[in-house]
């Protein structure tokens, strides 16, 4: 078990994350509020506690990987960079700018430190996948991670990246599902619902836990049984249960706030409550 | 069973047999090669290569996007994947994982789309390809080939497993006869362009193993005092920058495409951009296939159908010479 200490440091670093995500987003004057506070303990988790991630992590070989497949929670994504080291806290304000290394999606090419380009939702599942075919080709000790949001799961790609995983015991692969409920047209149940995941994941092979996705001790103690012999040969599937907008009470739960603007009210209201 | 060739006529190479040897070469090489097939392994003769090699061939089932997206996460972690299925489920199908996953990021991916354009014949238009490498070359940053014959292609395999970036080949599924000279070395790389028949009456441009037909088509019309400069194009792009000094040279006289491939999108389209933009004044016949899809039929008995073999192909190439 992870000592209490380090998740309250870990929760220190959510918060800051939370407030470089309101932070950035209001500088830009657009971006995905909901879906980016929604995974923040999910990023924290991996990136700050599983990979150690810092400055010259991503340049070394042998180390985790971590594609964000929700391409649309790249403040999110950036905001954890920042906060582990990985880029200067003051780039974030270039967030969605002309010339910017921190496109409105994440780019690999512009930015080197994002593992996979995304932003065409359900995409990333299978990139995950070729990767960790080849750490289990290699033999390293190592695990890819996708971060899924619910919405992709629509997508038939994702499905395909589930078949083949489960069928072949792909056991380097991780997936996260950021649960927050609601898609860009609404909740999921309104558009197409696919719960309960896990016995559709348990049936394609999938060694799956459910669990708190805002509650950084259970995300934690998920993302190391998952990284760990624990499931056995099986890939592995995290859902997390989280809420759309989480930390900041006049966005959490609402549909209205996967894509919305931050006005400095709203961003100063924002961050009183993350920093508490 | 239809009267599809079964066997090759001597001097007729198939290119998928072409390339099953060069992927054993490449992968004795380099053991960073891995092969990743959409249950078409037998098609695209990338089995043997599964035997000698069973750690390194992956067999998505019938799942493309899944395949190049898979090919994504394979060079992320430092392979070099070859994607192997038709050219129409590939091109088609995975057209948004072949763009954001792997051109977008610049991975180094090799795609290789089987059975393009129409002589696949008998099974018709879904598992035809007459849009493949529209789809790709719109696509930014990658290199589209369609080699001319199996000498050609044996070339090609050469360079493109030498590039870093993606790459698109396409291959034709039946046996054709070889035009070009038997590949010099394992780093020989493909001509931007080679001349199949010499003339000054009309400059013609073709690719793909349809070439042969046009190689055909250009003889019959020597006799008739009709004479063909043939440009075989096996890299459509980018489209090499001696291409439009052929033009010049030829300045004034009729210019025509034929492909085997929609007449958008295809060589023609590039021709015209490459001669745009070196400020060529040009008129261009183009002899592909016009807004349609293909069909069922026997492959020689399709390109007539369509104009891009025998006597119609001889037709609209006098015509296009009356300019």
């Amino acid at each position: 078990m992870i000592d209490p200490k380090d998740i309250e440091k870990l929760e220190a670093s959510a918060r800051r994350i939370r407030a470089h995500i309101l932070t950035e987003i209001n500088a830009a004057g657009s971006g995905h509020p909901g879906g980016s506070l929604s995974c923040v303990e999910i990023l924290a988790a991996l990136f700050a506690h599983r990979a150690g991630a810092g400055a010259g992590w991503f340049g070394r070989n042998a180390r985790d990987h971590v594609i964000l497949s929700k391409g649309h929670a790249a403040p999110a994504l950036y905001a954890t960079f920042a906060e582990v080291g990985m880029i200067p806290e003051a780039e974030l304000r270039t967030l969605r700018q002309l010339g910017s290394r921190l496109q409105g999606h994440p780019d690999r090419t512009r930015l080197p430190e994002v593992e996979m380009s995304t932003g065409s939702l359900g995409q990333g599942l299978s990139v995950s996948l070729g990767i960790a075919l080849a750490l289990k080709l290699r033999s390293e000790p190592f695990y890819s991670y996708a971060i899924l949001g619910d919405g992709e799961l629509n997508s038939g790609q994702i499905w395909e990246a589930i078949a083949y995983a489960g069928a072949h015991k792909v056991d380097r692969l991780v997936a996260v599902l950021d649960a927050n409920g609601i898609q860009n047209d609404g909740r999921i149940e309104e558009v197409l619902e696919l719960r309960p995941y896990a016995p559709k994941l348990e049936a394609f092979g999938w060694a799956v836990r459910e669990f708190d996705g805002q509650s950084m001790a259970e995300v934690v103690d998920a993302v190391d049984w998952a990284s760990s012999e624990a499931p056995g040969d099986r890939p592995r599937f995290l859902i997390a249960r989280t809420t759309k907008g989480a930390g900041v009470s006049f966005m959490a739960d609402r549909a209205d706030w996967h894509s919305h603007t931050i006005s400095n009210e709203q961003l100063k209201a924002g961050l009183e409550e993350v920093m508490g | 069973m239809a009267a599809t060739p079964t066997s090759a006529p001597e001097g007729y190479v198939s290119l998928r047999d072409v390339f099953g040897d060069a992927i054993m070469a490449l992968g004795a090489r380099d053991p960073r090669i891995v092969m990743l097939d959409a249950d078409l392994a037998s098609s695209t003769r990338t089995m043997k290569f599964g035997k000698t090699y069973p750690d390194r061939h992956y067999n998505f089932g019938i799942a493309e996007q899944n395949m190049v997206g898979a090919a994504a996460g394979f060079a992320i972690a430092g392979y070099i994947p070859f994607v192997n299925t038709f050219a129409s489920f590939l091109t088609r199908r995975a057209c948004d994982q072949i763009a954001i996953s792997v051109a977008y990021p610049q991975l180094n991916v090799k795609f290789f789309g089987f059975h393009g354009g129409i002589n696949l014949g008998e099974d018709g238009a879904t598992q035809q390809a007459v849009e493949d490498l529209g789809i790709m070359q719109a696509i930014p940053g990658i290199r589209c080939y369609a080699p001319i014959d199996g000498n050609d292609l044996a070339r090609v395999m050469n360079e493109v497993a030498d590039i870093e970036g993606p790459t698109y080949v396409r291959l034709s599924r039946f046996p054709s006869p070889l035009l070009t000279p038997p590949v010099a070395s394992a780093t020989e790389r493909a001509a931007a362009c080679r001349v199949l028949a010499e003339g000054d009456d009309l400059l013609v441009l073709t690719t793909s193993t349809l070439a042969a037909k046009v190689v055909e088509a250009a003889a019959a019309l020597k006799d008739e005092g009709i004479g063909i400069r043939l440009l075989g194009i096996t890299r459509l792009k980018p489209l090499g920058a001696e291409i439009a000094d052929e033009a010049r040279k030829l300045a004034g006289k009729p210019i025509a495409v034929v492909e085997e491939h929609s007449i958008h999108g295809g060589l023609a389209d590039g021709l015209s951009a490459l001669l745009d933009g070196a400020g060529i004044a040009h008129r261009i016949e183009r002899i592909g296939v016009p807004d349609r899809f293909g069909e069922s039929g026997h492959p020689d008995a399709l390109l007539e159908a369509f104009g891009l073999a025998g006597a119609p192909l001889r037709e609209r190439l006098r015509a296009a010479a009356r300019g």
